[in-house]
């Protein structure tokens, strides 16, 4: 919500119609991805989905976008988290202002630590403190914007002119803040009525995010009109910053969390079909988490604030080069995904006209905005990113080919999902084709 | 998120209609029938079918099968059904039928086969048949299922499809119409059904029908083994199983099942 200030800063009212762009843009890929939730649970969320609708190929393809952005979602998340605890310490005047990112980063790899940990521990402590950090943040972060709407803002440079570049830049911060809305998909095996509550929170989270985040940009709109008023002139409040680091710390942490349940489930997923190392497959003894999953996630999350801090770079420019390549990741994805859901639907005899309508026209605003994206990172001199996402996007096309050469059985069977079994069904009226005594859903 | 897609309200009934309507269907045609088939079968529009089926899976009320094309009941409906699902055959008709296993020394299954559908009462523990959802798709396939397609005034009401896709399940199994109506008019004569190794090969059945006093259809008593076993019966236990069936007509006579 803080970037709907920047925005709001930087490109001025035009900001709210961006916003609500963006989040039309997520809610149409939303509807695409309720169409694959409303019909199977897989723990490999669009992997599944797309192998099943385009083919393996495809589908690893999207696995390996969703682990790029998955993964570096958790390390900007974690690394923008260290330097808001490290904020909040310094306003709540614990700290005196560091000179360099080292507590920031100190603090990264301890948050890293605990996060796997409560992954491995289990998605219900898990989930139950996203909730909790989420519900936290928000109403923090929107307080300090409430207040700061009241008593008004100084305003800041005046918006540059609209356009392409501007409007390409915003709708990256615009989408960067609402992907991620899918990754419940990934939770549909463990959840209780899969089919009924994931297309629901894959359709309403993009939205009830879009509206927050519209929300904040109003507020700021609302402070930067009232401007240094008479009564916008007081002495700014002190507890106002730390409370904002403190919401913003414990947002990003939660969010964090959410793509590192994720992302272990997609490698969960890719290991049991044996595409990845089958260890990545493995499930813990006693939490059934895929703990090797998440353990392979912890270099990466602690090792790249480390690597940093030995190389001096600062967080905030890693962390614009993670967004950037998060969104772009994201998009391949989900253009795969809205492509895939037509082919899907067809196969199972289930294609509607409007169904199909959606998805073609869900995939032309992804593409588009794909194009878009592209366009702001080259903008800022960033295309090494782009070229950075394609060369990972090929090594995993590469690694398919060898994974065809030796084993070409293991990509017919990419696909798999929570099928029901004969526990799920009416006694007696199971189909010949299930094996009785296969473990149940609710079992596994 | 406790919003709906459509608000749970008294005034679409016609919804609450349709949703029944298909869990009905998917009843009547049996595990594995598809999103496709349902629609054409009730001539609702092919999206409002799609959308009850998956409202109906969410709900848990229907399954959607591994191939994801076709569904099944699901175990909540276990709950709605309650006991009529596991209904008890009558102590006396159970026994008449555990007294027919110690004589004949081969599988004998006794099934309902009331309101056009096979459901087995009283399966033999230790030679247990095909599953019912196996039986009951694919009727054509045996003794019991042709039973009741004997009684029907038109079999081609209840099987599943087109009548043109009478499954092959073995090289044995009558998969023509003109064949096969042919072997039903066999079954009325005979008053009794006989399949050898058209489910499974490695099986043969005779199957009795069991009736009312009106002569309405009630159940199907069935003896199985090997083919050739059973197509070498002797008349002694033919007699036997006939007896039985007979005894079962009183027996069944007035329970819900």
């Amino acid at each position: 919500m803080m970037s709907a200030t920047a925005m709001v800063t930087a490109m001025g009212a035009a900001a709210v119609p961006v916003i609500g762009l963006a989040t039309l843009a997520m809610m149409l890929v939303g509807l695409a991805v309720a169409q694959f939730a409303r019909r199977m649970a897989a723990a490999g969320s669009l992997y599944t989905y797309v192998s099943k609708g385009l083919g393996p190929t495809a589908g690893f393809l999207t696995g390996c976008a969703l682990i790029l952005a998955y993964g570096s979602l958790v390390v900007m998340c974690l690394l923008g988290s260290g330097r808001r605890v490290v904020g909040f310490l310094v306003e709540a005047g614990a700290l005196h202002r560091p000179a360099g990112d080292a507590p920031a980063l100190l603090v990264t790899a301890l948050l890293g630590a605990a996060m796997t940990a409560i992954v491995v521990r289990g998605i219900r402590i898990s989930a139950a403190l996203t909730l909790l950090l989420e519900a936290g943040s928000v109403v923090a972060v929107l307080t300090a914007l409430t207040v700061a709407a009241y008593r008004g803002t100084a305003a800041g440079p005046p918006p540059s002119a609209l356009d392409l570049g501007v409007f390409a830049a915003a709708l990256l911060t615009g989408i960067k803040a609402l992907v991620g809305f899918e990754s419940g998909c990934a939770l549909s095996v463990e959840a209780r009525k899969p089919f009924a509550v994931v297309p629901r929170v894959v359709l309403w989270t993009p939205a009830a995010c879009g509206a927050l985040f519209a929300l904040a940009a109003v507020l700021h709109l609302v402070a930067l009109a009232r401007g240094g008023g008479a009564d916008g002139s007081g002495p700014p409040l002190p507890v106002l910053p730390a409370l904002v680091q403190l919401g913003l710390a414990s947002s990003l942490f939660a969010c964090a969390m959410a793509s590192m349940n994720a992302v272990v489930r997609v490698l969960f997923s890719m290991g049991r079909e044996r595409v990845t190392p089958p260890a990545l497959g493995r499930t813990h003894a006693r939490y059934r988490t895929p703990y090797v999953a998440a353990y392979a996630m912890v270099p990466l999350a602690v090792g790249v604030p480390l690597v940093m801090w030995a190389l001096g770079t600062s967080t905030r420019r890693v962390s614009g080069w993670l967004g950037l390549l998060a969104v772009l990741a994201f998009l391949v994805a989900y253009l795969l995904v809205c492509l895939a859901a037509a082919p899907f639907l067809h196969r199972i005899g289930e294609a509607t006209a409007g169904a199909t309508g959606v998805a073609a026209l869900a995939a032309a605003v992804t593409a588009g905005s794909l194009v878009l994206v592209v366009r702001a990172g080259l903008n800022d001199g960033l295309g090494w990113v782009v070229a950075a996402l394609v060369g990972f996007l090929g090594l995993g096309l590469l690694w398919l080919l060898r994974v065809r050469r030796r084993a070409p059985h293991r990509l017919s069977a990419m696909g798999f999902f929570d099928a029901a079994t004969p526990d799920d069904i009416l006694p007696g009226a199971s189909p010949d084709g299930l094996a009785p005594g296969a473990a149940s859903r609710r079992a596994r | 998120m406790a919003t709906t897609d459509h608000p749970p309200a008294g005034r679409q009934p016609a919804a609450i209609r349709s949703a029944l309507t298909v869990l009905e269907q998917v009843a009547r045609a049996g595990p594995g029938v598809t999103a496709r088939e349902l629609s054409a079968a009730l001539g609702m529009s092919p999206a409002t079918t799609y959308r009850l089926v998956n409202l109906l899976v969410a709900e848990e009320y229907l399954v959607r099968l591994p191939d994801l094309r076709g569904f099944a009941l699901g175990r909540k409906v276990v709950e709605l059904a309650g006991a009529v699902a596991h209904s008890a055959v009558p102590a006396g008709a159970a026994d008449a039928v555990a007294e027919l296993r110690s004589r004949v020394r081969l599988a004998v299954h006794l099934a309902s086969l009331r309101h056009g559908r096979l459901r087995m009462l009283d399966p033999d523990p230790d030679h247990p048949p095909s599953p019912d959802a196996v039986l009951a798709r694919h009727l054509h396939a045996s003794a019991l299922g042709k039973l009741l397609l004997a009684d029907q005034p038109d079999w081609h009401a209840l099987a599943p499809g087109a009548p043109a896709e009478l499954r092959q399940l073995t090289p044995h199994t009558v998969g023509r119409p003109d064949a096969l109506d042919r072997e039903l008019d066999r079954v009325r004569g005979d008053r009794v059904a006989r399949q050898f190794g058209e489910l499974r090969t490695d099986r043969g059945c005779v199957a009795m029908p069991v009736r009312d006093p009106d002569g309405a259809l009630v159940a199907g008593l069935a003896v199985s083994g090997s083919p050739d076993r059973i197509a070498a019966l002797a008349p002694a236990v033919l007699r036997l199983v006939e007896r039985c069936a007979h005894d079962l007509a009183r027996l069944l006579h007035r329970t819900p099942a």
